[in-house]
């Protein structure tokens, strides 16, 4: 009855810990909702949201089938077809739900919120997985870090509705079943598995990861001689399945029977086969007989394969990995071939302060981790290595695959922290101690103590910079600026809505905007109206239209204009309260991807003699007869910002501008916000007597 | 955009008081005002028809030596008023126009009374200007004319040609030229004219930049513009068939404006009598009075005059046009074309009228195919491709009224319900699914069975 009472007990702190883990998760995401307020975040959540609204509006069926012609003007984008559903399936589930239960909740608030409950979701399924693989203990403790870590958080912050959100569960979900799944053999633990993969096809491109770690992780089993029937029966059917239910999703297609980004799945599926028939064979055969059959059959099996992957590709059937996996296996290859994916900031590599900024002293304890997992190898404890090995490569490439290397680290993590902890507490605990002979050195219980302070001190430290990070840097919605002043008090930048609501007040419905391709999702949604390029960067030439209009002179640029049916033309201007990331710092990826599509426009033109990226008075006359340059610049000259600064003084790039009198010939200035940070110009009719 | 000044060219070209000011008021938001505005004119205005057509003058005894050509618009129905430029009344009164067109033969003046402002206004608004120049053009005229792209050669300059000279008229300075040149627009010119425009005055050249401005009447390759009687030096700036005397400009805004470099080509003087070129060639009068009176019946938009009405598209067999149209749909497109004659529209009858389904390029370009009634009508079958696509018309032909429309319509991709379900390919595939479903089910019997039959 003792034991019982220990197992309630301990059920209970247990219990305790875990929905406390889950408030945590939920509560510590919300800085943003206080602070500004319940609003969706960044540039493509605002699509999302979009999509979410139509969903719930016009059902299932019709967002399947909706045709955007707001977005891509002229081209349009059927956007059933060209998204992950799952998180609008998901927010719109939700609402349905409530709604269902006469909770009427408006679906921006399903939204917003989405993302922190997922993230609790997300605490849960970890605490599963390192309790599968581990040991309750360590589950406990990543569920904890996992919850408030800030890489995790950077993409899951109430507001931030992105498809990462939801893709972390799916990810982490998909994992755990895997896990089981292997354990115990049963084709039911797989169909899970395959289940939970095709809610994270349905939710993120990421998915690949998943397709090429549970193979990596089969051959890597296969090879250190782990092949086991249970392996066998769990990868056969986790792949079948899932491919077919991947299939189902209208983006994804038939690219994973296609496309090379799959293949290894599907080769190690053949592999498993051959595998497992070898075996058999082996079984029934004498040695030397078998041996000469082994040879054949490898021999054959690999030209065959060699031969259908080389038809395949030669035919165009089996298409080449695409522009985004080869930067991920070659980090130089996206500057060199790809500017539309080197110019996002989050497709930079990674730097190591970041590491610890976003990991804080779970980078410490992955390595711990890892050394336990070694140490006791067993099946699900060699996929833990492969992942963890994996995502720090990937995440040294993109600083935004930390996302994927967070929960990897907080159950690794976990795992180290809980076993160091472990080895120490033995001797802090009397009766234990009584009962294990005697201490191996004089002294060791002290050491013990000291340890286990120094390791609940890094906790504290941890969960103190979690917090920190969370409220100072990810919970910016970045449609909303803030500025901390001398006295404390926080300055409110809210010129982007207010130039959209402008817009969105001011314009005829059918208004058709140019704009930088960063601002397009965030117009769509608030403006309403009809943009040219977006976030959604499937069209490079489109894009490098509109590049080519924002850097070249005001002639050639009408031209496109008209062709184009511009109504008007919005940039980003921060010089005048100093916000870096305006069009004019982002000015350099247009020229570049312009000059992708069209030789004429040549990146050199822009930079002075000495190779220097200008605005005063040395930048080149490519530079100072842009149109960029003209719309970011028009009528700055007349502004003086400071005592002893000259007019025209840009505090971003902190130069003079070169260029004062500004004359617009074909367009006409419409809308500048309280900040300048927004700037509307109209496009002109042409002339009526000439 | 085109179709809309369209309209308003044909209210206006009703040419009552009426239906002009009210649409000027009811462009400024005063919708209270205009039923009221409406009763008091009506009073006001009578049985007042005409077109009210200021004249402007440097000298009064100008209109004058004019006689023919005012009583020639009087005659017409045109209200004429005159005035010394120096004494110009206001064209436009908190924008409502006083006058529906705009007679300026004041090449003197250089004044604050007029402004080039005031007649590109008077243009921007839709209405129509003949301007009348001289060899002794000011300044102010020489703007007025660069705002509708037309050049006068440098001031002390007069056009010339030694051998097309009339030798009736001229002092011995050979600058009264007998033109032939006329442009060949019927539209313009109406029926041909046979005899010789009789010409005195600035050569005159086109803005390079002014892809509107055209010749009515230019002068032979003999022709050049410089000081008489003065030996060339240098280049000439005007000389040959590209020295323009009469420029013809239409604007977007289908306001039509006709610059002359003499004057003298409007008077008596010159519209009566014999010519003798010294080319040899005689007749028994100058072309000057039908030259005159084609060319401002041109101007004040009483010919050449099109209307783009009813511009519509449907699938084939409906009556409305769809919300969108899917791809691979048959449309109809028609719209209809009438021209003014006289005072009733008549059905337009022509065979290059073309429209355009574009998106970014044309996918579409079409002729269409005119009716009796003016019905233009075509049929096509949207492309393969989604987007948002226009039905786009742009028929501008020289001395006509230009007619543009563009409607903008999704062309969307199939639903998912919408595609082939049964196509004979997938046959196969439902045959391999459906003999698997069988094998399986067979597989399964005979293995669960296989033991107890032994």
């Amino acid at each position: 009855m003792a034991i019982n009472k220990a197992d309630k007990q301990e059920f209970l702190v247990r219990a305790a810990i875990l929905s406390l883990v889950f408030a945590i998760a939920f509560f510590t995401r919300l800085f943003s909702v206080l602070r500004f307020e319940s609003v969706i975040h960044e540039f493509d959540p605002y699509f999302n949201y979009r999509c979410t609204q139509y969903l719930v509006n016009e059902g299932f069926y019709n967002f399947l089938n909706w045709f955007d012609e707001t977005a891509w003007y002229p081209l349009g984008r059927i956007v059933g077809g060209t998204v992950y559903p799952g998180l609008m399936l998901t927010a719109g589930a939700i609402y349905w739900i409530l709604h269902f239960f006469n909770i009427t909740i408006q679906i921006r608030n399903v939204c917003v919120l989405l993302a922190p409950f997922m993230a609790s979701n997300t605490a849960m399924v970890t605490y599963l997985i390192t309790r599968e693989t581990w040991s309750t203990g360590a589950g406990l403790v990543a569920a904890f870090a996992v919850a408030i870590i800030p890489g995790y958080i950077s993409r899951s912050v109430a507001g931030s509705y992105d498809n990462e959100g939801i893709a972390i569960f799916a990810l982490i979900a998909t994992y755990y079943f895997w896990i089981k799944a292997l354990k115990t053999g049963s084709s039911y633990w797989a169909g899970m598995c395959a289940l939970f993969y095709f809610y994270m096809v349905a939710a993120w491109g990421g998915y690949v990861f998943i397709i090429n770690l549970i193979p990596l992780h089969v051959l890597m089993l296969v090879l250190s001689g782990r092949y086991s029937p249970r392996l066998y029966v769990a990868y056969s059917s986790f792949y079948v399945l899932g491919t077919l239910l991947s299939m189902q999703i209208r983006f994804v297609g038939f690219q994973p029977v296609q496309s090379g980004e799959h293949m290894a799945a599907f080769g190690m599926f053949g592999v498993l086969q051959l595998y497992a028939v070898v075996e058999w064979v082996r079984s029934l055969l004498a040695r030397d007989t078998f041996e000469r059959v082994f040879r054949l059959v490898l021999v054959s099996a690999l030209s065959v394969f060699a031969v259908v992957f080389a038809v395949g590709t030669a035919t165009g059937y089996i298409t080449p990995f695409t522009g985004r996996f080869y930067s991920l296996l070659d980090p130089t290859y996206a500057k060199e071939h790809i500017p539309i994916i080197a110019s996002v900031s989050e497709h930079q590599p990674t730097t190591w302060a970041s590491y610890f900024f976003d990991l804080h002293v779970m980078v410490f304890f992955l390595p711990a981790g890892l050394y336990f997992c070694f140490s006791k190898l067993n099946d699900a404890n060699m996929f833990l290595i492969v992942y963890g090995v994996t995502s720090v490569y990937f995440s040294g490439v993109m600083v935004r695959l930390i996302l994927v290397l967070a929960p990897i680290t907080c159950i690794l993590g976990g795992i180290g922290f809980s076993s160091t902890l472990k080895a120490y507490m033995r001797f802090l605990n009397r009766s234990d101690i009584t009962r294990s002979k005697k201490e191996s050195f004089s002294g060791q219980t002290q050491v013990a103590l000291v340890v286990t302070a120094v390791l609940t001190g890094l906790l504290v430290f941890f969960s103190m910079h979690c917090v920190w990070v969370t409220s100072e840097a990810y919970s910016s919605p970045s449609i909303v600026l803030a500025a901390n002043q001398p006295d404390g008090s926080k300055l409110i930048f809210d010129d982007f809505r207010e130039a959209y609501y402008w817009l969105r007040q001011n314009t005829p419905p059918d208004t058709r905007i140019m704009s930088w391709w960063d601002y397009g999702y965030q117009l769509a949604a608030m403006a309403n109206r009809t943009v040219l390029v977006d976030n959604n960067t499937w069209n490079n030439s489109h894009i490098a239209q509109v590049g080519k209009a924002m850097a070249s002179p005001e002639d050639v640029s009408i031209e496109i204009m008209r062709q184009m049916d511009v109504d008007y033309v919005l940039v980003i201007f921060g010089g005048l309260i100093g916000y870096s990331s305006d069009d004019i710092n982002k000015f350099l990826w247009m020229i570049r991807i312009a000059g992708s599509t069209d030789p004429s426009v040549k990146e050199a033109d822009y930079f002075t003699k000495d190779g220097q990226y200008e605005v005063s008075d040395v930048a080149p006359p490519a530079m100072t007869n842009s149109l960029m340059y003209k719309m970011s610049y028009y009528r700055f000259g007349e502004v003086v910002l400071e005592r002893g600064r000259p007019s025209g003084f840009d505090r971003v790039r902190h130069r003079e501008i070169g260029v004062k009198d500004i004359k617009l010939k074909y367009l006409e200035e419409a809308y500048t916000t309280v900040n300048w940070l927004v700037r509307l110009y109209r496009v002109k009719e042409p002339s009526n007597r000439a | 955009c085109g179709y809309e000044s369209n309209r308003s060219e044909h209210l206006r070209e009703r040419g009552c008081r009426h239906t002009t000011m009210p649409r000027d008021w009811a462009m400024r938001g005063h919708a209270l005002m205009v039923p009221l505005l409406l009763l008091a004119l009506a009073a006001a205005c009578g049985a007042s028809e005409g077109k009210r057509t200021l004249m402007v003058v440097d000298d009064p005894s100008d209109i004058a030596s004019m006689q023919k050509f005012v009583n020639d618009l009087k005659s017409r129905g045109y209200e004429l008023e005159f005035a010394r430029a120096a004494e110009m009344p206001n064209l436009e009164v908190y924008g409502v126009y006083h006058y529906d067109a705009l007679i300026y033969f004041a090449p003197q003046y250089e004044g604050s009374r007029v402004s080039t402002s005031i007649i590109e206004e008077f243009i921007d608004s839709g209405r129509d200007v003949i301007i009348g120049g001289s060899a002794q053009a000011g300044r102010l005229m020489r703007d007025i004319a660069a705002c509708v792209g037309v050049r006068f050669d440098l001031p002390r300059t007069v056009a010339l040609d030694h051998f097309h000279y009339d030798t009736i008229r001229d002092g011995g300075e050979h600058t009264v030229i007998a033109a032939e040149n006329v442009i060949d627009s019927k539209s313009i010119i109406g029926s041909s004219l046979n005899e010789p425009v009789l010409y005195r005055g600035a050569g005159l050249s086109f803005d390079p930049h002014n892809t509107l401005v055209f010749s009515v009447l230019s002068g032979f390759s003999s022709t050049y513009s410089f000081a008489p009687m003065v030996p060339i030096e240098g280049r000439l700036e005007v000389a040959g068939t590209k020295t323009v005397l009469v420029a013809g400009l239409q604007a977007r805004n289908n306001a039509r404006v006709i610059v002359s470099g003499s004057l003298d080509l409007f008077t008596d003087a010159f519209a009566t009598g014999k010519v003798a070129s010294s080319s040899g060639k005689k007749s028994a009068k100058s072309g000057n009075e039908q030259f005159v009176r084609e060319v401002s019946k041109w101007a004040f938009q009483e010919r050449g005059v099109l209307r783009l009405s009813n511009v519509r598209h449907r699938r084939v067999g409906e009556e409305e046009p769809p919300e969108v149209y899917t791809v691979e749909e048959e449309i109809e497109y028609s719209l209809e074309i009438h021209e003014l004659v006289g005072n009733t529209w008549v059905p337009f009858i022509a065979d290059d009228v073309q429209m355009e389904f574009v998106m970014l390029d044309p996918y579409w370009r079409l002729t269409l195919k005119p009716n009796a009634d003016g019905l233009y009508t075509t049929r096509f079958k949207a492309p393969d491709t989604y987007g948002i696509f226009q039905f786009r018309v742009d028929y501008h032909r020289l001395g006509y009224t230009g007619l543009s429309d563009s409607k903008t319509k999704v062309v969307r991709p199939y639903r998912h319900d919408e595609y082939e379900r049964f196509i004979p390919a997938a046959f196969p595939y439902y045959a391999s699914a459906f003999s698997m479903i069988g094998s399986v089910l067979l597989f399964s019997v005979l293995y669960l069975f296989h033991n107890e039959h032994k």
